[in-house]
């Protein structure tokens, strides 16, 4: 910023504050924050945001701005920090710089920090902080590979923490996502002997105690999450409610009423809709839909791409576009190929109970 | 086989072209454009081929009630990529690209690698059912068993070089 701009820059700071004064709008609150991103002050942008938020908690554009400045703050120092690791690399720096990526959601790039930390020092926050990276790696894909690897960081951090309590935690949290309680108990015990009479330690046992009996074993459990793609709490969640039959009925009609569409086909669990093919038939393209969607998901996970967002098969039958969402799916069957609309239309229906799908990292 | 897959891997974000023989063997190439793996892990091509025309056999067998045919070519999209196959007789076509591409872009190209798979192929099998017939044989330096064992091109031979010798001395 030229010293003219920085002039008027102050000029237009002190006409936003005084506006600010005379009524606290969102308005008002916003273009303050925007004059204080004009001129890179994101701690002030972050300060003026949380002002707003204790006025109007929950609004959108507030906590999209503060959500974007504390981003690009976490990019400044991200940027810092890897130039004074090239410059003399120590661990403090490479602590903060895995801690700074793993909150800004770069998985990759926080194992890959960490690995490297790891080997210059060989020191066991490292290994807990790979074991992290690749603990949000399984969360995000719920492929069996990663989980194992995690779990394998994690034994080798806790031989080189022996008594930090930190690699353990990290264990049990696995093993509760994936739902081997014995295995959790385990490490909960272990947990009650670094950190006896702990209330929180104490209760989890307890709870835990009770389904230990019938849990899957470590390997048998990951399987299953990479079958099934879901956690064992993801069951817990409350699902969001199901759309009424008339939400989705009248876009699928307006799906199967293209040209070149044959059917339209929403499935969610053991509940489908089709429009187009009538009676069995209509029965044995929702199974087909759902089998080719459950396949896909497991494929894909397996394949080390993460999770499907849409599957296409093409054939001398047409073309069988499926958008796969949370927890439904919306497919058409048609004899040409399938345009822009017709993505967006499937994602839409897809996404109608899941709400927003966020994508992983 | 390498040259039918290399101008797959020129193609910006393809990450790795694979194709799957009847016999389960992958021929692969990486792609020249790709990113290397921010965690510096490379894909296994075996499991990757074996897993490929695993899902593909079973996407098959859940279309088969609808009395569709095994689907030619299909796409995945997924959060880290996207995976491309085309199944044509014989081979199974893989490719798999940044999470950014396009797998329109691939359409044109893949099936120009397949086309010129199955000109190779077909050069070949005429080379084979040709170099099957005998006459088409070089001769060899030295006289081999299968020469011996037959009679009557000797006989026919040595008559030859011994009868205007003999005439000539009558």
């Amino acid at each position: 910023m030229s010293f003219v701009q920085k002039i008027f820059s102050t000029v237009r700071l002190r006409e936003r504050r005084s506006m600010l004064s005379d009524s606290a709008t969102v308005q008002n609150y916003l273009s303050l924050a925007r004059e204080h991103v004009q001129r890179g002050e994101m701690s002030e942008v972050e300060r003026v945001c949380e002002e707003a938020l204790e006025l109007y908690p929950g609004n959108p554009e507030l906590m999209r701005l503060v959500e974007r400045s504390r981003e690009l703050e976490r990019e400044d120092r991200t940027r810092e920090l890897y130039r004074q690791l090239r410059e003399a690399p120590r661990p403090a720096l490479y602590r903060e710089l895995t801690e700074t990526l793993l909150a800004s959601g770069r998985v990759a790039r926080a194992e890959e920090c960490a690995n490297e930390w790891y080997t210059q020092t060989g020191e066991g926050l490292a290994q807990l902080f790979r074991a992290e990276a690749r603990c949000k790696r399984f969360l995000a894909d719920k492929r069996r590979d990663d989980g194992r690897l995690a779990l394998e960081f994690v034994a080798a951090a806790e031989k080189l923490l022996p008594n930090d309590p930190a690699p353990l935690k990290l264990e049990l949290e696995i093993y509760e996502r994936i739902g081997a309680w014995a295995d959790a108990q385990r490490v909960l015990s272990r947990l009650l002997e670094l950190e006896p009479g702990d209330p929180h330690h104490e209760a989890r046992y307890r709870a835990i105690s009770t389904r230990s009996d019938r849990a899957p074993a470590v390997d048998q459990a990951l399987r299953q999450v990479e079958k099934d793609g879901k956690l064992a709490d993801d069951d817990a969640r409350p699902e969001s409610p199901a759309p009424s039959n008339g939400s989705v009925r009248p876009r699928l009609q307006w799906l199967v009423a293209e040209p070149g569409v044959s059917a339209s086909v929403y499935v969610r669990g053991a509940t489908a809709l089709v429009q187009g093919p009538k009676g069995a038939t209509a029965e044995r393209h929702a199974r087909a839909v759902r089998e080719v969607v459950q396949k896909s998901a497991g494929a894909a996970r397996r394949l080390g791409l993460g999770q499907a967002t849409e599957i296409s098969l093409e054939g001398d039958f047409g073309t069988l576009l499926i958008s796969p969402g949370e927890l439904a799916s919306a497919a058409i069957w048609m004899h040409k190929a399938p345009d822009e609309r017709h993505r967006r239309a499937l994602t839409e229906l897809a996404g109608l109970s899941a709400g927003n799908e966020e994508e992983a990292s | 086989m390498i040259e039918v897959l290399d101008p797959l891997s020129k193609i910006p974000g393809v990450r790795l072209a694979v194709l799957v023989a009847p016999d389960g063997v992958p021929v692969c190439v990486r792609g020249k454009h790709a990113e290397e793996p921010q965690d510096g892990t490379r894909e296994d091509i075996d499991s990757l081929a074996a897993l490929a025309t695993g899902w593909h056999c079973e996407l098959a067998r859940a279309v088969a009630p609808l009395s569709w045919n095994m689907p030619q070519r299909v796409v995945l999209r997924a959060a880290r990529g996207t995976l491309v196959m085309l199944a044509v007789p014989g081979a199974v076509l893989v490719a798999i690209c940044d999470r950014g591409a396009s797998p329109d872009e691939l359409r044109l190209p893949m099936e120009a690698a397949v086309a010129r798979m199955q000109r190779i192929l077909r050069g070949m099998g005429e080379r084979g059912a040709s170099s099957s017939d005998p006459q088409s044989l070089p001769g060899g330096a030295l006289p081999s068993r299968a020469s011996d064992q037959d009679p009557g091109l000797i006989h026919v031979d040595n008559r030859s070089s011994d009868s205007p010798s003999g005439s000539g001395q009558d």
